[in-house]
């Protein structure tokens, strides 16, 4: 059935819709058949790449919150000990401290006479100011 | 690029104007919507996605075309809808459309019965347009929106019910 077919009452219910559909079509004209083409290709290519994009973009907020949640600790992280070196800081001789050998290599003595605190006279009171 | 060698673009110029003033029923008068999901259906058949066996006439199976790509676009919307990104760019386009409609609305005197036709049901909307407006028989509509006859005519009837009543309710 087409409109042709249709029975008066309908056929008033068809026209009213026509022509609404007419005046939105003028309202709406469409562009050009060329200027479709023109722009579809740019259209495809975006869409096209969108889901890319949105990848990448996710997978560089998924790092960046690993990243601040996983990353390096402020700690330092310990390492092992070599064994040697262990021996010779657990080595009772490795701790002494040639007191004695240092004192041996000593400058001589400047040869400045010091006053001998006998001689010096001060009383109490000088002594505390 | 594979070609459709059953369409002539010629014949898809010649069928443009009305092409893309079905795909505004199909985005509910959505200009950006309308011509994004036209573009989408001209690539698909010239690059032979969507084939065009010779059963149906070619502007009732171009129909079909930009139907299925407008519901496919419609769907995969409302999948990302969900994400709150979406929901601004939905608003956005909601406003588009209801801007674009309300120009061409309050200057026609058919914005009663376009806001009654636009409160139908989808299929009840295209079917009504297809048989009123672009002069489709039923059996044609039904091909176009992929249901059965049958399931066109109830729709058709329920449509035209449902139209009628909404315009003698505003009237009154």
């Amino acid at each position: 059935m087409t409109q042709h077919d249709l029975p008066a009452h309908e056929e008033r219910l068809a026209s009213a819709l026509r022509s609404a559909l007419a005046a939105r079509d003028a309202a709406l004209p469409a562009r050009s058949f060329e200027r479709s083409w023109a722009s579809s290709a740019a259209s495809r290519t975006s869409s096209r790449w969108r889901p890319a994009f949105a990848a990448v973009s996710l997978a560089a907020v998924i790092s960046a919150l690993s990243w601040t949640v996983l990353g390096p600790r402020s700690e330092p992280t310990s390492t092992a000990l070599d064994p040697t070196l262990a021996r010779e800081l657990s080595s009772e001789g490795f701790w002494r401290v040639p007191t004695d050998e240092l004192l041996a290599h000593a400058d001589p003595a400047a040869g400045i006479v010091l006053p001998s605190p006998r001689d010096l006279e001060f009383s109490l009171e000088e002594s505390l100011l | 690029m594979r070609h459709n060698p059953l369409v002539d673009p010629r014949e898809l110029a010649q069928l443009h104007d009305e092409s893309f003033s079905w795909a505004l029923t199909c985005t509910r008068g959505r200009r950006a919507e309308a011509e994004e999901v036209l573009q989408m259906s001209y690539l698909a058949i010239v690059e032979g996605r969507a084939r065009f066996g010779g059963q149906a006439s070619l502007r009732t199976w171009l129909f079909a075309v930009i139907r299925n790509h407008a519901y496919s676009r419609w769907r995969r919307a409302r999948r990302t809808l969900q994400g709150l990104a979406r929901l601004a760019t939905f608003t956005t386009e909601a406003h588009e459309g209801e801007t674009a409609a309300a120009r061409y609305q309050a200057a026609q005197d058919g914005t009663r019965v376009l806001q009654a036709w636009q409160a139908l049901a989808p299929r009840q909307r295209e079917v009504l347009d297809l048989v009123f407006y672009r002069e489709l028989s039923i059996a044609e509509a039904a091909a176009v929106l992929g249901v059965s006859l049958g399931t066109a005519r109830v729709h058709y009837e329920r449509g035209k019910a449902t139209l009628r009543r909404h315009l003698e309710g505003s009237a009154g």
